[in-house]
């Protein structure tokens, strides 16, 4: 097995990890990237320790709280600036905290749903690429056909057709609406490389030495996949946070009270005229977040395959 | 959304250069400008649109549900289909009964007979079978036929549930037999299944008495008062019974009607346009030579539309506040702002057969304790403070009407002469409108303070109907309810009287039943004397104002901005938009 | 020619597997999880027929007469037949659905054409520039910009340029139905996202281009830098980006979902949208079998497009 490790290492494995983390800690983009990545990270963690710590504390922070004076007798909210950092919303709820905790739910269901697209594509892929003949045939066709539908579309009918009560039940047809519409570029990408790696001489050496199909699969292939694999699936988690964030602008995210960054535009916007910051904050919150991801995968991208 | 992410192209398709280097062709230059030239034509080119004809301009947010007067039942319909057809009588100015298709009636002494002599300048838009226009007159057969349809159950018109039109002699007998052979044509083979049409198509409502062209008679089983506002309302349009064999179903999609304008173009979602009648039989009329309603505009987009100068006119009476108050309050618009009663009310609705709302102190105090001017408030002004149900400009409406005006000492003290202990009751809301959820966050408040605990449920209004709807199940809703037509008995009789109460699907939703009350109601249903039909009114409402079933909110208002160049534009009391009095002078 | 036959046999197996999926979506899924107890996927096909008249014979009629208690393979059988003789009719109103999305079609062309000329009217200049002084710092700053407009919600920069371009500034159209006057917002919407993604993609490909051998070959015979950039560069390095164009066709009408919605824009996005957010089942499977077919072709035209550039290039 050494043996063949060194062979691949050589022709087709990103540099050596420790050198690799380095060269991306390096990258303009990686830094801005991570730092954004981060901070959300952060304020993710902040609104859930705040919630369960300190319930005098969640007084100040309930997103959901519609704060006295945030909205005049005719229900124009305050705007920014006037006690409320980020203005107020129709309800009188302040803008600024619901976007704090809107990046929970963005996170979880982005990450998520990267996960189940991650180990779908990642299995059709190795499957379809490895096995090759009527198995890869009749997976490469799926993947065309869910391919050339409007990921959107695709989404926004699931979500539909689903039935949704409570809290779980959505979260879960989120991830799964988002997870099913979105692997088929990492299932493409995948497949792509086990059809090239196969040919290489260390996958016929362990075939020779008699390993097993898993075993070729799981120790031999998936390690060389898995550069490919990660930085796109860093691309998709940007994806499904507009994805997650659309679905909910459409009202098919999670129920109304919980806040999330869509939600918050689509309850916002009949209101653009007399109060755009509804509008305008969790937009640019949606931008900082798809664009720390984008940034990353961006670097990672050129630090695993660098260009001419 | 956004594209998906995807690898670099792969190596191969990155194509070999020639090795030469020389290109004789500037291929991208030359494409470069091609589409920044198409582009920019594309984009630059957008000249205003030249109106030579007068074209009123509209924008709705949802489709019409039809054009077919059957089932003309919405407010998004009803102002399109009596633009494409009419009936024998209209409403006047002041929501009178006004001759329309018909020249004269007469209604005899004991209100039993409805007589009319139709016009005889009456044309359909155009004829069925050669599709020349116009078409041919319009005849008494034509009514007939039109009520004959909704009270066929194959048809499943909005109409059929309508008491109005069960009042003519031998309708429901006409309904079961219909009924009775649709299932029989249902089960049939296809062989007999035409002679059962035919022997269906012969069936006759006894009540309608046809005479030649011109002539139609109603006779109903006993006197009612409101007869002649079902003849008003869409369903008793005059209908081509050519044009409905021709089209079945489909007759929504190619209306044949008499009405001021006809239709033009009609595709779903995106847009509707209707144009001039040439042929109408009021030369006056429509005031505008063609009216295209623009579908799937947000009221947002609405309000930024109108403020451009692109559409013409716009209902603002649900704007939010704020954009209300800024477009009624601005120089520029003032002028063009009007207003005028909605024919509505918004009520707190009381179970009263449920402790303890069984008691009236406990129901008169609640209507002392609640700040009815702050729930009008939040509508910036849009509503007036209810005395009873009738709103303004009903006929009937009582201003001098005794008013439960905020007094919470008085409420207070009516609690405790009532012995009452606080038990947590729940209100149960819409959440369709954002003014249902303030206004019961503020009605908690307020009986807070007199003491009462109410606990809040926003449900969607399907659900709230249903639930309201059943015989004591809840015991606290907020309610809105817009006229059919103007008529105190489309409020009082239909939210007071104990006909009204069913066991699942009440519209009396208070279960209010008072024997004196019932009575007033039902003999003036068939009073055929306009004085003294009001008065019984009148009388009903005092005893329902003082039995307190409701806390009664208010009536709102409905305003409508218009461009300064919209000439005719009024607010009618029955019809929310007449287009063929709106004209456009730029 | 061989190639191509095969290509186009292989899209009809893609579109009957998409009619497949959807099918399934629609009629499946909601009979794997009801969403209330006791009522069936046909049920409430039917109460969206039937509107505002729900008493339990008319809706067993409607059940019948559309064949909705037959069993799936049935209906499944019934709406191919009915796409393919375009007897798909609306549940909602009497429309038949292909003549429908006939009568968007062209609003969306429109739409999507102007969309996708802004791309490259926007991504070339930024391309060649940043490409031209790569590692400056205004190229990198070009650069972490496109990042940043590629990573824009589309819903979100609609409601914006509506009401700053539109409304408040009073420059464009709002929208509010298909005409010229009322396209560049949208086509704009849709234009800013792909121009970022495309720049980012044609700088790459712009300082592959420049790398190559002709490229300094070109340099040393004493072509101007513009020249070179211009006439042989910039060719080649858009030649891969129309593969990409075909792929991206798909995301393009996602775009167009949310765009035509907000500006009022009467084409297929808002039908598909109305459609979902109505029920009006055969209008979905009609919207999203006439998406996936446009996909098919667009890929189809960018394979002829490539013999035709370049005849030694296959796609895969």
């Amino acid at each position: 097995m050494a043996t063949a490790s060194v062979t691949f290492s050589e022709s087709s494995l990103p540099p050596r990890a420790d050198g690799f983390v380095r060269q991306l800690l390096r990258h303009r983009l990686a830094q801005v990237g991570l730092v954004i990545i981060g901070l959300l990270i952060g304020v993710a963690l902040f609104t859930l320790v705040a919630d369960k710590i300190d319930p005098q504390f969640k007084m100040h922070l309930d997103p959901n709280k519609p704060i006295l004076g945030g909205i005049s007798e005719l229900g124009q909210p305050k705007a920014p600036g006037q006690g409320f950092f980020l203005g107020a919303d129709t309800l009188g709820r302040d803008v600024w905290t619901r976007t704090l905790y809107g990046t929970r739910i963005s996170l979880i269901v982005a990450f998520c749903a990267m996960l189940t697209a991650v180990s779908i594509g990642t299995t059709i892929g190795l499957i379809g690429g490895y096995f090759g003949g009527w198995v890869d045939i009749a997976l490469t066709r799926v993947t065309e056909a869910v391919l050339c539908l409007p990921t959107a579309l695709l989404a926004i009918t699931l979500l539909v057709v689903l039935p949704a009560e409570g809290f779980g039940q959505r979260l879960f047809n989120l991830l799964l609406a988002i997870g099913l519409v979105t692997w088929t570029g990492i299932a493409r990408a995948v497949r792509g490389q086990v059809l090239s790696l196969k040919e290489q001489e260390f996958i016929e050496a362990a075939r020779a030495v008699g390993c097993s199909h898993t075993r070729i699969i799981f120790v031999h292939l998936l390690p060389n996949v898995l550069p490919t694999v990660i930085v796109l699936a860093t691309l998709a988690t940007a994806h499904n946070i507009l994805l997650e964030a659309g679905l909910s602008y459409l009202g098919l995210g999670m129920e109304p009270g919980v806040p999330s960054w869509g939600g918050m535009i689509n309850e916002g916007q009949p209101y653009i005229i007399a109060a755009p910051w509804i509008t305008l904050v969790p937009g640019c919150a949606i931008v900082i977040a798809v664009a720390g991801f984008n940034l990353l995968g961006q670097a990672l991208q050129e630090t695993i395959e660098p260009r001419p | 959304m956004r594209r998906k992410p995807h690898p670099r192209p792969p190596a191969h398709l990155r194509r070999a250069p020639a090795e030469d280097g020389v290109f004789r062709y500037t291929f991208a230059v030359r494409h470069y400008f091609i589409f920044a030239l198409l582009a920019a034509l594309l984009v630059g080119g957008c000249a205003p649109q030249s109106n030579t004809e007068k074209t009123l301009r509209v924008a709705v947010e949802s489709d019409a549900s039809t054009l077919d007067p059957a089932y003309a039942y919405d407010t998004s319909s009803i102002p399109f289909v009596r633009l494409l057809y009419r009936g024998l009588v209209d409403y006047d100015e002041k929501a009178g009964i006004a001759d329309e298709i018909a020249q004269e009636h007469l209604v005899s002494h004991d209100g039993k007979t409805y007589w009319f002599r139709l016009r005889n300048d009456v044309l359909f838009h155009h004829d069925e079978a050669t599709g020349k226009m116009p078409g041919r007159r319009v005849v008494a057969d034509d009514f007939r036929f039109a009520i004959e349809r909704i009270l066929d159950p194959a048809t499943a018109s909005d109409g059929l549930a309508l008491s109005g039109y069960h009042a003519i002699e031998g309708a429901d007998e006409y309904s079961e037999a219909c009924g009775e052979l649709n299932k029989k044509i249902e089960a049939a083979p296809e062989a007999q299944k035409v002679t059962l049409a035919k022997q269906k198509a012969k069936l006759r409502i006894k009540g309608i008495e046809v005479k030649g062209d011109d002539e139609i008679t109603f006779h109903l089983k006993k006197a009612d008062a409101t007869f002649f506002n079902y003849l008003a309302l869409p369903f008793a349009y005059a209908m081509a019974p050519e044009s409905v064999e021709k089209w079945g179903k489909a007759i929504s999609e190619h209306p044949n009607g008499t009405g001021p304008f006809m239709l033009d173009r009609w595709v779903h979602d995106a847009t509707l346009t209707l144009k001039k009648n040439p042929n109408y039989f009021n030369p006056e009329f429509p005031k505008s030579d063609r009216l295209q309603v623009e579908i799937g505009n947000s009221p947002t987009l609405q309000i930024m539309r109108f403020e451009r100068g692109e559409i013409d006119t716009l209902d603002i009476s649900a704007a939010f506040p704020p954009d209300f108050l800024r477009l009624r309050d601005s120089k520029k618009w003032k002028p063009y702002v009007l207003h005028g009663p909605m024919m509505d009310i918004r009520y707190l609705c009381l179970n009263n057969e449920l402790a303890p709302l069984d008691n009236v102190l406990v129901r008169r105090a609640m209507n002392y304790a609640i700040k009815r001017e702050r729930i009008a408030s939040f509508l910036a002004g849009r509503a007036t403070i209810a005395h009873g149900a009738l709103p303004p400009g009903m006929p009937g409406y009582n201003e001098k009407l005794f008013r439960y005006d905020y007094n919470p000492e008085k409420a207070k003290a009516l609690l405790k002469q009532a012995n009452y202990q606080d038990k947590p009751m729940t209100l149960w809301y819409s959440t369709r409108e954002g003014w249902y959820e303030k206004a019961a966050q503020s009605i908690k408040a307020d009986l807070k303070e007199v003491g009462m605990t109410i606990d809040l449920k926003g449900v969607r209004y399907p659900e709230l109907k249903a639930q309201a709807g059943k015989r004591k199940n809840l015991h606290l809703s907020l309610m809105g309810w817009l006229q059919d037509f103007p008529d105190p008995s489309n409020f009082l009789d239909v939210l007071f009287n104990k006909n009204a109460i069913t066991p699942t699907a009440s519209q009396n939703r208070a279960f209010y039943s008072n024997p004196q009350v019932n009575q007033l109601l039902n003999d003036a249903l068939t009073e055929t004397n306009r004085e003294k039909r009001l008065k019984m009114y009148g009388e009903a409402e005092k005893i329902i104002v003082n039995d307190a079933p409701w806390v009664f909110l208010h009536h709102t208002e409905r305003y409508v901005v218009h461009q300064p160049w919209v000439k005719g534009y009024t607010i009618h009391p029955m019809w929310s938009e007449r287009y063929e009095y709106v004209g456009v002078e730029r | 020619m061989k190639g191509l036959l095969k290509q186009i046999g292989w899209s009809l197996v893609t579109l009957w597997l998409v009619s497949l999926i959807t099918f399934s979506l629609l009629f499946l899924v909601p009979l794997l999880r009801p969403s209330k107890p006791g009522l069936t996927p046909a049920d409430i096909m039917a109460q969206t027929i039937a509107g505002a008249h729900t008493d339990p014979e008319t809706i067993a009629n409607i059940k019948r007469d559309r064949g909705l208690d037959r069993p799936l393979y049935v209906q499944y059988g019934m709406f191919v037949r009915d796409a393919l003789t375009n007897n798909l009719k609306s549940y909602r109103n009497s429309d038949f659905v292909f003549s429908a999305i006939a009568r968007r079609f062209g609003n969306t062309l429109i739409l999507a054409l102007t969309g996708l000329s802004l791309y490259l009217i926007f991504a070339i200049p930024i391309g060649l520039f940043t490409a031209s002084r790569a590692g400056s710092a205004i190229d990198r700053f070009t650069l972490f910009a496109c990042v940043i407009a590629f990573s824009i919600p589309t819903f979100w920069l609609a409601r914006l340029l509506q009401y700053y371009l539109g409304y408040r500034w009073g420059a464009f159209h709002v929208g509010g139905s298909a005409s010229l006057a009322n396209l560049p917002l949208p086509a704009l919407t849709l234009g800013v996202g792909g121009a970022a993604y495309y720049a980012r993609l044609l700088h790459a490909n712009l300082r592959g281009v420049l790398s190559q051998d002709y490229i300094r070959a070109a340099r040393a015979r004493g072509l101007g830098e513009k020249k070179v950039l211009w006439n042989h560069a910039l060719k080649n390095a858009l030649i891969p980006l129309v593969a990409i164009l075909g792929m991206d066709f798909a995301s393009l009408l996602s775009g167009l979902i949310f765009t035509e919605k907000i500006f009022a824009w009467p084409g297929i996005g808002s039908l598909a949208i109305d459609s979902v957010q109505n029920q009006d089942t055969p209008m979905i499977l009609g919207t999203v079998m006439f998406s996936a077919l446009m996909v098919v072709l667009a890929n189809i035209a960018v394979d002829i497009a490539y013999r035709i550039i370049d005849p030694r290039v296959r796609l895969d």
